[in-house]
């Protein structure tokens, strides 16, 4: 799997690059770390032309040691990952170059878990990852990377998740349990183990015909922060987003849960 | 650490004496167990007070949680209370490697009693206990709110028989204590509960120092080998996200010096969060 990570030197991307680190200890991957140093107004004012290339190469250089001490303290002996990229510019718009250029897989990034789902749907509503269609996982905290929960609601196009999901994760030594959400206001949650739910037993099947026998099939109703909490014993929650369409109970689950979320887009 | 546990004789505070012996086990800390006597309601000698006979019975409750032997606090027998000073009373048993002594104090203001003897053993911390059904009085006085707000040193507020899910604590500065940490992994421990550390940004942004801080305590749990969920709020819907969760959890808010914490938690809204709250409060200074 080729996974590019967004790196800055924060907290966010210091939790994304050490949990994906965990991640290439049970799967095969290649990781390029990106970091984007975006130039204030300032910097362009020696206009363009080579002063500005020169400026833009003292950049590079300066904020380089700074990105690769930064990598060396927290990820010192990451399997799959390779030299870092520092670009100069516009931070989407680099990072949207890349990525379409780049033949990636999988897209990370750190972004900390908040009570205020406000700051979730501003990051997937935003124009960065609107134009995007690599699979984007959104590092939230450090967990061990041992259970995936795939979650799946009414809405869902199965087909077309679970064969992505095993595009990336197939041979990963992991659990992974299915989760069909049912949307309620109710902050106890009422379970049962979706053996009449045929988007279930279809996720179900798909992942047999590879081989995989889910650990636990569950279908799930209460609301979204309960579920979202519920999760906090998954390493990874696993979803399908559609950014045109109207706004689903299932983001809530996934806007309210403290653990990593990988959204494949519809 | 040295503890100052504030007690009257109603059955939360036996339950605090409890939870403060289970925590005592892993810390050794010095211990003071203090109860204040009313000097219009109590005309007889100290000894043969009430409160006099719970807090031999609250030191017989925490030296009971170490096996003979290897208990670090005198298990000598307490016959008599020394008058040290005008109104304070104390005894504590010969040896032992820490203290574990008992202070009566007479005096109609109990919340300035246990702030007198917290200054005077220059207290880490204050732990006191109230039950759920009122407020959290004692006797109909705002005791424990009261000290939570004008203590100089942390303070923790137990509710009786809850036990929280998650110790939830909630930053906004860069200072933080040794025994502050101390007294976070001790609660983490005592219940067997979740960690959560919680960056309270002002603005649109988390701030680079409060940023810091959190990473500090990331790398130093990722070390102990403590689980730890992380995250970020913003200061707008604080107080919303702190009625919330001490619904289940142990709240503890650092409150420094520098915090613009105490902005949302002046201390009318402390006094409201201590009475309100069906979980223990610690406030960390």
């Amino acid at each position: 799997m080729n996974v590019l990570i967004f790196i800055e030197n924060n907290l966010a991307s210091s939790i994304s690059l050490r949990y994906i680190c965990k991640q290439s200890q049970k799967v095969s991957m290649f990781i390029q770390p990106i970091h984007v140093e975006e130039p204030t107004q300032g910097h362009f004012q020696f206009g363009a032309g080579w002063v500005r290339k020169t400026w833009e190469r003292t950049l590079v250089d300066t904020t380089k040691d700074e990105i690769e001490t930064f990598l060396k303290a927290e990820a010192g002996n990451c399997r799959g990952l390779t030299k870092v990229k520092i670009l100069v510019g516009d931070k989407e718009k680099e990072l949207q170059k890349e990525i379409e250029g780049g033949f990636y897989d999988l897209f990370v990034m750190g972004h900390l878990s908040s009570f205020d789902s406000s700051m979730f749907y501003e990051l997937i509503k935003g124009s960065f990852l609107k134009k995007l269609s690599t699979p984007v996982l959104l590092v939230k905290n450090l967990t061990p990377f041992e259970k995936v929960h795939i979650l799946l609601d009414e809405y869902m196009d199965i087909e077309k998740l679970i064969p992505f999901y095993l595009k990336l994760y197939e041979n990963a030594q992991v659990n992974v349990s299915l989760v069909y959400y049912n949307f309620s206001e109710n902050k106890e949650v009422n379970i049962n183990d979706g053996s009449e739910n045929k988007k279930i037993q279809l996720a179900k099947e798909l992942l047999m015909d590879r081989g995989i026998s889910p650990a636990e099939i569950l279908e799930i109703e209460g609301s979204p922060e309960v579920v979202g909490d519920r999760l906090k014993s998954s390493g990874m929650v696993v979803s399908m987003l559609n950014k045109k369409g109207r706004k689903r109970p299932i983001s809530d689950v996934l806007a309210s849960t403290p653990v990593p979320v990988l959204i494949i887009w519809d | 650490m040295r503890i100052l546990v504030a007690v009257d004789t109603n059955p939360y505070s036996s339950y605090v004496v409890n939870e403060v012996g289970k925590m005592a086990i892993n810390t050794w800390s010095d211990i003071t167990l203090l109860g204040i006597l009313d000097p219009k309601k109590s005309t007889g000698k100290v000894e043969e007070s009430d409160l006099a006979k719970s807090l031999l019975d609250f030191r017989e409750i925490i030296t009971s949680y170490y096996p003979k032997g290897e208990c670090p606090y005198s298990r000598e027998e307490i016959k008599s209370f020394s008058q040290i000073k005008d109104d304070v009373y104390v005894a504590t048993g010969k040896g032992g490697l820490k203290t574990l002594k008992i202070v009566i104090r007479k005096g109609i203001n109990p919340v300035q009693e246990i702030l007198n003897q917290a200054d005077e053993d220059e207290s880490t911390l204050i732990v006191l206990g109230c039950n759920k059904t009122n407020k959290c009085k004692w006797d109909d006085m705002d005791v424990p709110s009261k000290v939570a707000n004008q203590a100089s040193c942390s303070v923790l507020v137990v509710k009786e028989n809850k036990t929280p899910k998650q110790i939830v604590c909630c930053l906004d500065q860069e200072y933080i204590t040794q025994n502050s940490l101390e007294l976070i992994n001790q609660m983490v421990t005592l219940y067997n509960a979740e960690l959560k550390i919680v960056g309270v940004a002002e603005g649109e942004s988390l701030k680079m120092r409060v940023e810091n801080t959190m990473k500090n305590l990331f790398m130093y749990y990722l070390k102990q080998d403590i689980p730890l969920w992380l995250e970020v709020i913003n200061s707008s819907v604080f107080p919303n996200f702190v009625h919330q969760m001490s619904q289940d959890n142990l709240i503890a808010i650092w409150l420094g010096p520098k915090s613009f914490l105490k902005k949302f938690f002046p201390d009318e809204k402390i006094t409201t969060l201590i009475s309100d709250a069906p979980s223990s409060v610690l406030l960390l200074r």
